[in-house]
């Protein structure tokens, strides 16, 4: 088990005032069977009402507006949540469901293309001869995880948010949200249903994912993917790094693709160059021995 | 109220007088002609578009009578015929419901509503006065309606304002380019009818001849329609109104750009000597003046609907 504490942090500094600024932030980790969420605090400064909610997607949401004339805006959310190993998933399990009706039926929104996951039929073409006909699902998907590192290098600056998925592959770079992209895209033109997960990652360098040395580090927010194992469940894999999901993986939400689970977006009043400054820091928190084995 | 809905108030407001001023054009210039020679023809129907600023937009022969005036009367894609200009108005009113009276949304609708019923193509072939006066006739009444049944707010000023405005750079179009073929076209008889004409085409003949009779004396008549006080199709009293309108919609001690260039194009039309102006370069003047006007436009747009052009809506979403 790990206890983590994660300070979101975004600053905007705008040239000039600007005003009727309406937000919405997804920040807040989720409490499911890997992980729990023990405490959460968001401060925005200008101060803001802020009125939560929990999205179709099980996200939690912050709204918060602030009308009166500004020229900076810091969203601070704290969150402190425990985190437990998660196991392994079903090898046997078969990929006949993949096939059939009723499960496709149930899994409808995380088959079809969204948005950020259309690609050209040649990334669709290559998943289905990965997959082929291959009777084990957790082997099929490792097939297209390798094909997703094989395609892309982790290189960050080189893509932008809305950036169509053909042209990353062509350009064969991207940061985490490319990776997760890609994969999710490739799964689903090969009939496997995946989501996109937004969440917080505990790794120096995320492209080797390995817990840190040191206690405390500054990371951006982190994404990967979570693929149907028939029988099993959702399966978290991380096509950024080759670590498994685990207790260093944090999560705040999943849905189509980035735009369900964006972390902050919003509008405003006022001049288009902003500047925005996004950090995440996370460190662990130290327990005594008696603690960790609870 | 919102900025939008100030915006569509306001273009309501210059839809409608475009309409009205395009009609009152096109029925001078057609009854002009009646009297002239048909080598006069193209020229007429080039000061025409040059006035409404649609002689770079329109491409067909100038001296086809009919095309121009299609043009100028049905053409949708010509975003400054009549037709185009009452879709608009009853565009933005449709979206305005719940803050316009409903008798003036029903008088923009009917307007729109019957010029769509009408076979107008038919109708200017053979009566086009009485389409002209129907058309001016409709706009007055969306402007009584808009008067006599909404309270006057802030919204209405700005349908006020949009009219006057609208109006004022109308009227010193017509003078720009009226004035030099009248001052160049000699023959008294002739030249008379056209006085007439470019009164007429504002309304001002009467009120004209009540102030100074029967002379129709180009620099009189250029005076009056500039500089008049109370007779309100001149350039004086259309800005005076607008500044009027503006001062009710802003606070009083602090003045806007719009105010100032307002103030400033006021002052040169209430102070300028038309007299030597006539002798010197009365074209530039009017152009500048033209300019002014249009800055003033500009200004409101800028303080009332964008606050600048790079102030505006934005959405972001961050990584």
């Amino acid at each position: 088990m790990m206890r983590l504490e994660i300070r979101y942090l975004t600053t905007f500094e705008y040239p000039q005032q600007v005003r009727d600024s309406h937000n919405v932030l997804r920040a807040c980790p989720t409490t499911d069977d890997f992980q729990a969420l023990l405490s959460y605090t968001l401060t925005t400064d200008p101060a803001a009402r802020v009125l939560s909610h929990i999205d179709y997607w099980g996200t939690r949401l912050d709204v918060f507006g602030i009308r009166h004339p500004h020229d900076r805006l810091s969203v601070i959310a704290d969150s402190t949540v425990e985190t437990y190993p998660r196991p392994a998933p079903e090898p046997d399990a078969s990929t006949d469901p993949y096939r059939d009706d009723a499960y496709r039926t149930e899994h409808r929104e995380y088959l079809a293309d969204s948005p950020h996951t259309i690609a050209g039929s040649s990334l669709g073409d290559r998943a289905r001869q990965l997959v082929g006909d291959r009777a084990q699902a957790v082997a099929a998907v490792e097939a297209l995880i390798d094909e997703v590192r094989r395609l892309l290098a982790y290189e960050p600056g080189t893509t932008y948010v809305g950036m169509n998925l053909d042209e990353v592959v062509k350009q064969g770079s991207g940061v985490c949200q490319d990776f997760a992209h890609t994969l999710i895209s490739m799964a689903r033109s090969a009939g496997i249903p995946a989501r996109y997960v937004s969440g917080y990652l505990y790794a120096a360098d995320q492209s080797l994912g390995r817990p840190p040395e040191e206690a405390e580090i500054e990371v951006q927010t982190h994404a990967w993917a979570e693929v149907a194992i028939p029988g099993w469940g959702w399966w978290a894999v991380d096509p950024t790094n080759r670590e498994p999901v685990g207790e260093h993986h944090v999560k705040i939400g999943h849905g189509r693709d980035y735009d369900d689970v964006a972390p902050l977006q919003g509008v405003y009043h006022g001049p288009a160059n902003h500047r925005l400054g996004v950090s995440v820091r996370i460190s662990r928190e130290q327990m005594s021995e008696y603690q960790s084995q609870q | 109220m919102l900025s939008r809905h100030a915006e569509d108030l306001y273009w309501t407001g210059r839809y409608i007088e475009r309409a009205e001023d395009t009609a009152r054009l096109l029925d001078v210039t057609y009854h002009g002609m009646l009297e002239w020679s048909d080598k006069d023809v193209p020229q007429a129907q080039r000061d025409l578009l040059e006035v409404l600023f649609l002689d770079e937009t329109f491409d067909g022969d100038l001296s086809d009578t009919a095309a121009v005036t299609e043009f100028l009367v049905l053409d949708t894609d010509n975003p400054g015929s009549i037709t185009a200009a009452v879709e608009r108005a009853r565009l933005n009113a449709r979206g305005l419901r719940d803050r316009i009276s409903s008798e003036l949304w029903e008088a923009i609708n009917t307007f729109y509503l019957d010029l769509r019923a009408r076979d107008l193509r038919a109708d200017i072939e053979r009566q086009p006065y009485q389409v002209y006066r129907w058309v001016r006739n409709a706009c007055q009444t969306v402007t009584g309606v808009a008067a006599e049944t909404m309270p006057h707010d802030d919204g209405y000023r700005f349908l006020v304002m949009g009219r006057l405005l609208e109006r004022a750079e109308m009227t010193c179009r017509l003078l720009d380019v009226r004035y030099h073929r009248l001052v160049d076209s000699g023959g008294a008889a002739t030249a008379f009818n056209r006085w007439a004409a470019l009164l007429k085409s504002v309304s001002a003949y009467e009120a004209y001849l009540k102030e100074y009779r029967a002379a129709v004396d180009p620099i009189k008549m250029l005076s009056f329609l500039l500089l008049s006080p109370n007779f309100p199709r001149s350039v004086r009293y259309c800005l005076r109104g607008t500044e009027e309108q503006l001062a009710e919609l802003l606070e009083p001690d602090r003045l806007t750009d719009a105010q100032r260039l307002l103030g400033m194009v006021g002052a040169k039309v209430e102070y300028c000597d038309i007299d030597s102006l006539v002798n010197a370069d009365l074209g530039g003047f009017l152009d500048e003046l033209q300019r002014d006007i249009s800055q003033v436009g500009v200004a409101i747009d800028r303080h009332f609907f964008h606050h600048a052009t790079d102030l505006d809506l934005h959405f972001y979403i961050s990584r």
